[in-house]
């Protein structure tokens, strides 16, 4: 298979065992007769190796559930229990079984599947309340994940011409008008900056993901200060993102020069330093990332500033409440006592992605995507603070972003990113079908290394998972094995749709089942009244 | 109904009954229990091991006639069992799954379990039947001398062509040979021929073993072919073709290299050790032409079955529908996405087509308007999990409902989703591999899923009682018999 139609996965062992689901315990009642041994497929049970007349302890995180051991016990001794350390994993935005599927997808690079149909919640907020649709006889077929017909996942990124009509060319068919220039990724995935990781981390972390995006055909996005000569190989998959606050033009202008794509945080006057760095580089292309709030009208402001105290401490108040529930009641002898107040600090490195800069608010975000591509922007990054409800709303925003320009009529000259607390491989086609042109992530790629969100780093504490000093080779597989996933059931989606290229995705809401217009058409319709 | 017991030492219950070490076998507590937790086996003189998932718990425990109470040495406890909570899921909840395994035990209604709606927050588990409780409960009572309920649904309503009845208004749904083993097909398909109902093939071929019962079994022609013959469709009184199930809309099936044996393979005529993938879709259907071209090959071939259409519930589903009418199918078959029994990826079951709650009434109105409702069976499957669920998918507007996960709980699945993974079941029913089929007793599963169809049959007989219908058939598409609490004042029907 054409390698633009597939990704390279290979088994890679995770450098601990892997957090546990489920604790089995061995009580004082075991008479050692091995019959667990026996009946477990998953090898949860083994005899004791220095002393084989016992049974060791259960290796709990090979359990799966299926009681067999529990029920079939000569001694009924053995029980099941939920692993205290799953309750620990992740956190609001990053659940503990995504964590759990996010490393095991980094291991196989193979999508997850299961028996026994679904088991979750009916539906819920934002992204939980879409099916995406399929058809039933008339399409292409699917079988690209299989082989024969391929699905494309690639996507163009850059500014367009409003209409091809607007080309104009000489009587030798060269074109008169000004081509932009673009990049192409072959998944329709960005690595973002990362939000936080251990002190020292960066040296191996940053070749990581480099390394993979480089493999993968995409990009990542990194802070100008984090870049350095170390990930000179991978440089034409690396975006820069340089804060223009703190830069001099000279050095701005420098990385005109040297650069082919930037990202620069969004302000007033963005669209001066874009038109001038353009003079300078005609073929450079400029992300611009829009930090967006959750609630409409809140805003974070610079540390600090007066206001930005102000707001620090409000938020930091909030996250004492909201956060009290992921403590552990057994803090300190089980799992680690999660602080509420590294949460917080956690959740301000995510959201405020450029201490210095507004964030803004939903409310105002299509009209500022609007003014920028009329313009000339190329390429603007919704970066959506997910927590405080961020994730929620993150849906309804790319939708209204993608309607504003739909609207105004310049959707095709722009390319949308979106991210904002993407944690499952099914995000990435509904913030597509919703409108924009490709997801960027960042938390997952640490979740692949095994990083648990426990946010200790963020308060200067070691690494619990060791990521301080990875190898950078095994940690682009890992990183690369979990795009790999996402890859194939991106496909899943796609091939049950008959849509036989990403791009043709975007803003496609009429291939989108939302729960409140079903609820409205055929509840609606059968139990009369209005819903409550 | 014969009392069939769990096959494990060991039974997973929501109360523990736990007996200390000071008992003296007096025997108190047997006699105490009207549910037989204690008991002593003639011939012992010591209590033995209390049989806890009998007991209903603390609400019994606290009179004073318990078992607690009446103890001599105060030695005996009722406590939660903290290993119950990690059982199952949101949908099938501890409860809901102790319940179905209490009615294959039993063959009864389950007592005071509370397994009418799950955890999953809408569907099925927001739905409520219009009628209080207690009407409920009651209209289970002296139920000896009322006249049967009619639960008999007809299959074909073209007006021409066999007559086909099934006397309760569910049939077991395709699970293939390969994904579970003939043992298990047979199970189904003599509780199947027990109740006047069906059974369903799957898509892995037509064993030998099933021959005997072959008046209540479905076989299917689905996009992978495998072991399709004209002599099992001329063998088959239904035929049912599936397009899509609802695991995997839009997917298709996929048998790891691990399951196929080389019956498997024989049966598959394909290859031992390597993986079967199901295309997805139909490869020479691209039209509903192409789709009646299909089913008059069957009917050229067997002229006496009837034609089921197994669809997924996409946004189209009542265009859908009404094609299958005209192309000929007298039954369509509509898999919503939360069910399945089988392997299918994670993003698939829970992001793909829309919950069966919505396609039932969408395609059911959409036939209506179209006045052909009468001359088609709708069946619904996907995530209907007790009688109740059978209920209000009837009264939401299908024929009857088709059964696949029950099934597999009355047999002791505790829902671990390993089906897949490995030799397959770890419990030995959805497996082909030699060593845990020996963990499945023919006998013994044919009870079980009996004793859970009775109940089922006795569940459904006792709710339309309790709105004073007389069959199942007026409760079809009776909007009446629900609540949906988003739509306080309904209309009138």
């Amino acid at each position: 298979m054409g390698s633009k139609y597939s990704i390279k996965t290979a088994k890679a062992a995770p450098l601990h065992p892997p957090p546990a689901r489920y604790a089995v315990i061995r009580s004082g009642d075991c008479i050692n007769c091995g019959k667990c041994d026996a009946v477990c497929l998953y090898e949860v049970h083994r005899r004791e190796e220095f002393d084989p007349r016992l049974m060791a302890e259960p290796v709990s995180f090979l359990c799966r559930r299926c009681y067999s051991c529990v029920q079939r016990c000569t001694a009924g001794a053995l029980s099941l229990s939920r692993s205290p350390e799953f309750e620990t994993l992740g956190d609001e935005i990053y659940a503990p079984e995504d964590v759990i599927s996010l490393q095991e997808q980094a291991e196989s690079g193979e999508l997850p599947v299961s028996g026994c149909g679904y088991g979750g919640l009916f539906a819920g907020p934002g992204f939980d309340g879409m099916w995406t649709d399929m058809s039933e006889i008339v399409r292409p077929t699917r079988d690209g994940i299989h082989g024969r017909e391929y699905i494309s996942t690639v996507v163009d990124l850059g500014r367009k011409p409003p209409d091809v009509a607007d080309l104009s060319f000489d009587a030798h068919g060269n074109p008169l008008s000004n081509i932009h220039p673009g990049i192409e990724i072959k998944l329709p995935v960005i690595f973002d900056r990362l939000p936080f990781m251990p002190g020292g981390a960066a040296a191996f972390i940053h070749p990581a993901v480099a390394r993979a995006a480089n493999r993968l055909s995409t990009f990542a996005m990194m802070d100008d200060d984090a870049v350095g000569s170390e990930l000179d190989p991978f440089r034409n998959h690396l975006i820069r993102i340089v804060d223009t606050a703190r830069t001099g033009e000279d050095e701005l202008l420098d990385r005109a020069d040297r650069e082919s794509v930037i990202a620069l945080p969004w302000s007033p006057e963005i669209m001066d330093t874009v038109e001038k760095l353009k003079s300078r580089n005609p073929d450079l292309i400029v992300f611009i990332k829009i930090a967006v709030a959750p609630d409409p009208g809140e805003l974070t402001f610079r540390e600090e500033s007066p206001l930005g105290k102000r707001a620090a401490a409000g938020k930091a108040a909030r996250s004492e409440t909201q956060h009290g529930r992921l403590l552990h009641p057994n803090g300190g002898t089980q799992g680690w006592r999660i602080d509420n107040s590294h949460r917080g600090a956690l959740r301000n490195n995510r959201g405020d992605t450029f201490p210095g800069r507004e964030t803004h608010s939903a409310e105002a975000v299509p009209a500022i995507v609007r003014e920028l591509t009329l313009s000339g922007a190329g390429v603007i990054h919704l970066d959506v603070n997910p927590y405080d409800g961020g994730f929620h709303t993150f849906p309804e925003l790319v939708r209204r972003v993608h309607l504003e320009l739909v609207e105004a009529r310049i959707r095709d000259t722009v390319s949308i990113i979106a991210s904002g607390g993407l944690s499952r491989a099914e995000h990435v086609p509904k913030t597509i079908i919703l409108g924009a042109d490709c997801v960027a992530i960042s938390v997952p790629a640490l979740i692949a290394l095994g990083c648990t969100v426990c946010g200790k780093c963020s308060l200067g504490q070691n690494c619990p998972r060791d990521l301080e000093s990875i190898d950078p080779e095994w940690g682009s597989q890992r990183i690369i094995n979990l795009m790999g996933s996402w890859h194939s059931q991106l496909l899943e989606i796609l091939g049950a749709m008959g849509i036989r290229e990403v791009s043709r995705l975007r803003g496609e809401t009429g291939r989108l089942l939302e729960k409140r217009d079903l609820d409205r058409e055929v509840f609606g319709e059968i139990f009369g009244g209005r819903d409550r | 109904m014969k009392k069939t017991g769990s096959r494990h030492k060991k039974a997973i219950t929501k109360f523990l009954v736990v007996r200390g070490e000071n008992c003296m076998a007096c025997g108190l507590c047997a006699r105490a229990c009207p549910e037989g937790v204690h008991v002593r086996e003639p011939g012992f003189n010591e209590m033995s091991t209390p049989l806890s998932h009998l007991c209903p718990g603390s609400s019994c425990a606290e009179r004073s006639d318990s078992c607690v109470a009446v103890c001599p040495r105060r030695n005996l406890s009722v406590l939660r069992d903290p290993q119950y909570e990690l059982l199952g899921d949101k949908r099938w909840t501890p409860d809901i799954i102790s319940a179905v395994m209490l009615m294959a035990e039993t063959g009864e209604p389950p007592g005071d379990i509370s397994y009418r709606t799950g955890d999953s927050g809408d569907g099925f588990d927001r739905l409520k039947l219009a009628i209080p409780d207690w009407a409920l409960d009651e209209s289970g009572e002296d139920t000896e001398d009322l006249p049967p309920v009619d639960l008999g649904v007809a299959l074909n309503r073209r007006g021409e062509g066999p007559s086909i009845r099934i006397s309760v208004p569910f049939y077991g749904g395709g699970m293939s040979y390969g994904s579970i083993s003939t043992c298990v097909m047979r199970m189904r398909a003599r509780a199947a021929a027990a109740f006047g109902t069906f059974t369903c093939t799957g898509e892995g071929g037509y064993p030998d073993e099933l021959f005997p019962y072959s008046k209540h079994v479905i076989t299917q022609v689905a996009t992978g072919l495998f072991g399709v013959r004209e002599d099992t469709i001329r063998r088959a009184p239904i035929i049912e073709f599936k397009y899509a199930q609802g695991a995997k809309p839009g997917l298709g099936g996929h048998l790891l290299g691990s399951k196929v044996t080389p019956e498997v393979a024989r049966m598959r005529e394909s290859v031992t050790g390597v993986s079967l993938f199901s295309p997805f879709p139909f490869h020479s259907v691209y039209s509903v032409e192409d789709h009646k071209k299909h089913l008059d090959w069957i009917r050229s071939i067997n002229p006496n079955a009837l034609i089921s259409v197994k669809v997924s519930s996409p946004r189209d589903i009542d265009m859908v529908a009404v094609g299958s009418y005209y192309a000929g199918a007298h039954i369509i078959h509509i898999d919503g996405g939360y069910g399945g029994t089988g392997a299918a990826p994670d993003i698939a079951k829970k992001n793909i087509a829309m919950p069966i709650e919505y396609a039932i009434p969408k395609a059911h109105r959409f036939l209506e308007k179209e006045g052909i409702r009468d001359r088609i069976a709708l069946v619904a499957s996907g995530g209907i999990r007790t009688p109740y669920d059978i209920i209000k998918i009837i009264a939401l507007g299908a024929d009857a409902a088709v059964l696949g996960t029950s099934e597999l709980v009355a047999l002791e699945c505790v829902r671990c989703g390993n089906c897949e993974k490995d030799k397959g079941c770890p419990r030995g029913i959805a497996t082909t591999d030699p060593k845990l089929q020996t963990l499945m007793d023919e006998e013994w599963g044919v009870k079980r899923i009996s004793n859970m169809y009775a109940a089922f049959q006795e569940e459904i007989s006792r709710i339309l009682r309790a709105f004073g219908l007389s069959s199942i058939a007026e409760a079809r598409g009776n909007i009446s018999l629900l609540h949906h609490p988003s739509y306080p004042e309904r209309r009138n029907p």
